[in-house]
């Protein structure tokens, strides 16, 4: 028998002459949808191109899962009548030779399109191939692996279609129930919270150790029914992946914290002098909401005047979870739920501190110093701050525990961020920033916005604020601001490529007439887009605890007849 | 060679093998016969490790079938009717293919069996008839010069001149080999088989050389004298010998097969049975009248 690594290229061979043209319709896809997200980079995008787009990133993922299974079917194992079966062919090459062509064929164009990509938008090729290297692993774990398992199970196309339907049925049914458990919310308390790659990795883990041992036991035992089982399992502990409690995964997080201790001056205490809160304008105590199975009704949504002291120029705290607690002073509890998504940005150059009210999954809103109700005797000091906690209690239970004497308890599992700074021409900027990406600067067709579009290749932003500033006298547009935090320590995607996009608009001009921008368009080329990039320093608990408190006495004021009254 | 030892093969509740236990010598070629369904093909998987065993073992080489390595497959050739080769390589890109996998492969016995077997090299798999489909199948397992050759129906669905040419390439490159073939086309096998296994329903009914087995088994025809004191009533009686199938009498005429014939002692035999014996017409059988009178008792539950 002639070594081992010739046999394993010998049986990729054959598999290449076999499937040569499915291996250039594969990669053509894929070149062709990276070829169109490069141009939609420069290019003006319009909503069929981005369907295009949409539809040929779908396409390449779908057939490099048909191309997978193709191969694997080639010499398929469950079966009594494969040549491969009476030939002397080692097991393990066979399978190796499977490999190898899934890393070459699938892989190959992927890794060589997203590193094309990576250089010609101007990263380094270090980073490009890193970039895409680390989304080929994400691919080949998360997608390549499981269908090579899958395919190895099956015969032919048409028990992989059957078997991919009954899975997908099973998965349906499975979120059904959860849904129907869970009042239609979100599967799991980490997802769309920054720990949600934690979920994803737990999930992954098992997909990669499930698949690996259905892949082991078909190719060295061929126990097809014994397999399948053991994929129908891995399947439902791969869906349990979505329910990671979220004390076990913030304690992960917090054992990761990049810069421990920074955010140990860090308290929040609550302040009974603070004034009552007024709803921003457009929201009233007739407004209601419900969206990944929470509910927010103004009407029973309280506002408790927190002070926040501890924090740094520049950072924004992230409450990526505040748990409440409301016992009566026998300590039977009365309630037990989720407060509002907290988040505090504190900026000196700009509006001292903002924050925002609501929940993520329904969206929220950033109010600052302007839309709040400062108490005349709140002084404050250095790194304080005065914001109100959100408080959404269901209707009916608020109506009958509004005017009780009861003990308060939030536990927040917080997150500090801090800042790095970079500016860029406002017109025809192009620079590559360090750890963030490539970012270009032009203005929009409207002629009202500097639109700032930056790419990222392997890297993740949290937190990202940019705003318009006039390089000669310091003035200074309102500041825009996003987050959407994500602290996983891996950077990878499925689509569309192993590049992440950042897009803004920075206004200058208001169209209406109706307002006056300090930079505006005559200052623009003496001006610059500052771009503030927040990331993770550390991820801490803390405890608030008000031993007794009246709810009804911290409803909210609305609005209008906050106006009105004044 | 094979050594199979009360091997059982279950499908679910059905018993496709039921504690089968035969031997293939060395240098044999040992026909595997039975009816459809009789447990052939399945006896051949276990032996070719492509089905586990329920209960039993099945050597081949001296190594137990569920262990069997390359090295082992090296020296086996498989020729089966239910065979999938890749559809879409030419003749000559699958034995490309094949070669190194075969240590012992030969290129020019390649080459002599494709002129032999009249294979058209370029051809895609997909494009071959079933007949041709076989002989690639034999092409593929001779070239290496197999210790042992392993063939499941491989005249099932071939024309006569396609079985001539598959016979002929067979029979040319046999040799040293020791060659294992499963059929009910007992009209090929009758010229080839050294010894010869008969399965029914899963289970072996007998195992032989094909020399004892053709002696042993005679198709008789007795004519009686017409002022005997038998008649046809009294012939078909249960006082004849259960080694005597299909027996039946036309007039005077007592017809049987006998299955434990031996030449010196039948007329003193049919005496003692039958009375006055005009004639004794003792024919040797071949192996399809074998088979079918064997089939046929093993249906009617009158085997020995």
């Amino acid at each position: 028998m002639k070594p081992t690594t010739n046999m394993i290229w010998h049986i990729c061979k054959k598999d290449l002459k076999l499937l040569w043209p499915f291996v250039l319709g594969a990669a053509g896809i894929q070149v062709t949808s990276a070829g169109l997200c490069y141009a939609m980079d420069h290019i003006r995008v319009t909503e069929a191109l981005l369907n295009i787009s949409n539809l040929l990133q779908l396409g390449a993922l779908l057939a490099s899962a048909l191309l997978i299974a193709t191969v694997v079917h080639l010499d398929a194992i469950p079966g009594v009548r494969q040549d491969w079966l009476v030939r002397p062919l080692s097991r393990r090459d066979l399978l190796l030779a499977k490999v190898l062509f899934v890393l070459l064929l699938v892989h190959g164009p992927i890794l060589l399109t997203d590193t094309m990509e990576g250089l010609l938008n101007g990263f380094p090729v270090g980073q490009s191939l890193t970039a895409a290297a680390s989304r080929s692993l994400y691919l080949l774990l998360g997608l390549s692996l499981p269908v090579l398992a899958f395919a190895s199970l099956t015969r032919n196309m048409a028990e992989l279609v059957i078997g991919a339907v009954l899975g997908s049925l099973g998965f349906v049914l499975f979120k059904l129930f959860i849904n129907l458990i869970n009042n239609y919310g979100e599967i799991g308390p980490v997802m769309a919270t920054g720990l949600s790659w934690i979920r994803e990795s737990t999930m992954f883990a098992v997909a990669v150790v499930g698949s690996s041992t259905v892949l082991a036991i078909q190719y060295f035992r061929r126990k097809t029914i014994r397999a399948r089982w053991l994929m129908a399992v891995a399947g439902f502990v791969f869906l349990l992946g979505h329910t990671v409690p979220w004390h076990f995964a913030f304690a992960v997080e917090q054992r990761l914290s990049p810069n421990p201790g920074a955010g140990r001056a860090i308290t929040a205490i609550f302040d009974p002098s603070g004034s009552k809160f007024r709803l921003p304008e457009g929201l009233n105590h007739n407004s209601w909401f419900r969206a990944g199975g929470l509910t927010r009704d103004e009407g029973s949504t309280i506002y408790l005047p927190i002070r926040v002291a501890g924090l740094a120029e520049s950072t924004v705290l992230n409450a990526d979870r505040a748990e409440v607690l409301l016992t009566t002073s026998d300590g039977k509890m009365v309630y037990q739920g989720r407060a509002d998504d907290l988040l505090v940005r504190k900026d000196s150059n700009l509006e001292p501190v903002s924050f925002n009210i609501g929940l993520r999954p329904m969206g929220w809103r950033e109010i600052g110093p302007a839309d709040m109700a400062v108490p005349k005797n709140f002084v404050p000091g250095s790194g304080e701050a005065l914001v109100y906690q959100g408080l959404p209690i269901p209707r009916h239970l608020y109506e009958r525990i509004k005017d009780q004497p009861l003990r308060l308890e939030i536990n927040y599992s917080l997150t500090l961020l801090d800042s790095s700074s970079y500016s860029i021409p406002a017109l025809g900027g192009d620079m590559l920033i360090p750890k963030f990406g490539h970012c270009r600067t032009q203005m929009d067709d409207d002629g009202d916005d500097v639109q700032l579009r930056c790419i990222q290749a392997g890297g993740e932003s949290n937190c990202v604020a940019f705003f318009l500033e006039h390089a000669p006298s310091g003035r200074q547009n309102p500041i825009r601001f996003g987050c959407w935090p994500n602290y996983s320590p891996y950077s990878a995607q499925y689509t569309p490529d192993s590049l992440t996009r950042f897009e803004g608009a920075v206004p200058f001009r208001d169209l209406s007439g109706l307002a006056k921008y300090p930079v505006d368009a005559a200052k623009l080329p003496e001006s610059r887009v500052v771009l503030r990039i927040y990331q993770p320093q550390e991820h801490f608990t803390r405890r608030l605890v008000i031993p007794e408190i009246h709810l009804s006495d911290w409803e909210s004021l609305e609005h209008d007849r906050a106006v009105a009254s004044r | 060679m094979i050594r199979i030892n009360k091997l059982c093969k279950k499908f679910g509740h059905h018993e496709a093998v039921r504690d089968l236990s035969f031997s293939v010598p060395e240098g044999s070629a040992f026909a595997l016969i039975g009816a459809n369904g009789a447990g052939k093909t399945t006896t051949i998987k276990v032996l070719m490790n492509i089905v586990e065993p329920t209960r039993g073992t099945a050597e081949v080489l001296g190594v137990d079938s569920r262990k069997i390595s390359p090295r082992e497959l090296g020296q086996i050739g498989y020729v089966s009717e239910n065979q999938d080769m890749p559809e879409k390589l030419t003749v000559e890109e699958f034995l490309a293919y094949l070669r190194p996998f075969y240590p012992t492969w030969d290129t020019e016995l390649e080459k002599s069996i494709l002129n032999q077997l009249r294979l058209p090299p370029e051809r895609k798999i997909c494009e071959l008839s079933h007949g041709m489909r076989m002989k690639m199948s034999l092409a593929c397992a001779l070239p290496f010069r197999p210790k042992l050759l392993v063939l499941d129906e491989p005249f099932s669905g071939l024309d006569p001149l396609v079985r001539d040419e598959f016979m002929e390439g067979l029979l040319q490159q046999a040799g040293e080999m020791t060659i294992l073939i499963s059929s009910h086309e007992l009209g090929e096998i009758d010229g080839v088989a050294t010894h010869v296994a008969f399965l029914d329903e899963g289970r072996l009914l007998f195992e032989e050389s094909m020399s004892d087995l053709v002696a042993r088994f005679r198709e008789v025809h007795v004519t009686l004298e017409r002022n005997g004191t038998q008649n046809r009533n009294e012939l078909v009686a249960p006082a004849f010998p259960k080694c005597w199938l299909r027996v039946r009498t036309v007039g005077n005429v007592l017809s049987f097969v006998d299955t434990q014939f031996s030449e010196g002692d039948v007329g003193e035999r049919l005496r003692a049975l039958v009375g006055n014996v005009r004639t004794v017409d003792a024919q040797p059988m071949a192996l399809r009248s074998i088979f079918t009178t064997l089939a046929r008792a093993a249906r009617e539950g009158a085997l020995p």
